[in-house]
């Protein structure tokens, strides 16, 4: 087989990607390409609400400064998650935040922002 | 560079009352197609009542003579962008789980610069009432979010859509959308393959996508380059041979899922 093949899928492995990448969109794990698709996502979008970004209310300025899509790590997510699940939990319990929580919010805070800088 | 964002307004994004645009006040407002917004503060209230009555196709056909009257292309866009915004951002949120909060933002706001600069590829409907329409129009933007999407999805580091290479967003859909009326097994066949990726554990479902980046049809998958690999094994904190595991695990229990129902 030619080396170039050998970076494909097998025949058998191409079909099922195709079925596969077909039920992705059934599934709404993609954003929808078809009339139909469009018709599902508007209607379970009609339910919901969406959090509009306030540079959105700024179109013009948008088209002049499109810029780069930022992909977060996993590792980087869940230290946020920690963090504002550390928030969370303090708010619920109510009262004072107790300084080694403190200082356990401040050190997750720190950690996530020096990974996301580098 | 992306402008400051911070989140103010919420919206509910609705396909009642889609018959045609009016006014619910001086600050909200229904849009043609029936999504609502909360009072927002517009740059330039005139130029969106003057395209409010517009068509969808009309404001991108306004859009792809910005050659001849830039005013007039990036008033037109602004009603479009402020009447899709939220269908936009709302179906842009699929991709949380593998680009994060601020990565799906901006590949909402990125699919909608991106009407502005290929608005001439867009093909309007020649039939068809305005439901037809608007869905043909917001298919057409999903196409280029997935396009976005997807190629950000090949790169380590955060990527420039505007010089990705990409051209013509008008090429068909990658899926086959003309396919409407499938034999019954082959129905049923679909139907299972969606059950079993509902079986998928989310990190196989996240490897798996992130894996169809380099997914060209008729040919399937490519093996994923190296480089490529030690970038997405940062992005799953893992090691390579562990993603293509996960992946080959992924496809495996599809396949098993589908003998065994089809047994």
């Amino acid at each position: 087989m030619p080396k170039s093949q050998d970076k494909r899928s097998k025949p058998d492995s191409r079909t099922l990607e195709s079925e596969i990448l077909r039920a992705m969109h059934d599934e709404d794990w993609l954003a929808p390409e078809t009339e139909d698709a469009v018709t599902r996502a508007e209607a379970r979008l009609a339910g919901e609400k969406v959090t509009i970004p306030t540079s959105f209310e700024r179109p013009r300025d948008l088209l002049r400064h499109s810029g780069k899509i930022r992909i977060i790590r996993r590792s980087e997510r869940s230290e946020q998650n920690e963090a504002r699940e550390n928030l969370a939990r303090a708010a619920r319990e109510g009262g004072k935040i107790s300084p080694e929580i403190e200082e356990r919010m401040k050190a997750d805070r720190d950690h996530a922002e020096r990974k996301k800088k580098r | 560079m992306l402008v400051h964002r911070a989140r103010t307004a919420e919206i509910r994004p609705s396909v009642t009352g889609a018959s045609g645009p009016h006014r619910l006040g001086c600050h909200a407002r229904a849009y043609q197609y029936g999504v609502e917004f909360a009072p927002i503060v517009s740059t330039n209230p005139e130029a969106r009542t003057r395209f409010t009555d517009e068509t969808d196709e009309d404001l991108l056909a306004y859009m792809s003579m910005q050659a001849d009257d830039p005013s007039n292309a990036e008033e037109a866009w602004e009603e479009f962008f402020h009447r899709h915004r939220a269908y936009v951002l709302g179906v842009c949120r699929r991709f949380r789980n593998v680009l994060g909060d601020d990565g799906a933002e901006d590949l909402a706001q990125e699919t909608l610069v991106r009407v502005y600069q290929k608005a001439h590829t867009f093909k309007p409907l020649e039939n068809g009432n305005a439901d037809h329409k608007r869905a043909r129009v917001r298919a057409w933007l999903g196409r280029i979010a997935n396009r976005i999407c997807l190629t950000a999805l090949r790169r380590t580091q955060a990527v420039d859509p505007i010089d990705d290479g990409l051209s013509d967003t008008s090429e068909p859909s990658l899926v086959d959308d003309d396919d409407s009326s499938p034999s019954p097994l082959v129905a049923q066949r679909r139907t299972l393959i969606r059950e079993a990726l509902r079986t998928l554990t989310e990190r196989e479902r996240d490897v798996l996508l992130a894996s169809f980046a380099w997914y060209e049809p008729g040919v399937g998958c490519h093996r994923m380059p190296s480089e490529e690999l030690a970038a997405l094994t940062e992005r799953f904190q893992t090691t390579p041979v562990n993603i293509r595991q996960i992946r080959a695990r992924a496809l495996d229990k599809v396949r098993q899922y589908l003998n065994d129902q089809m047994k």
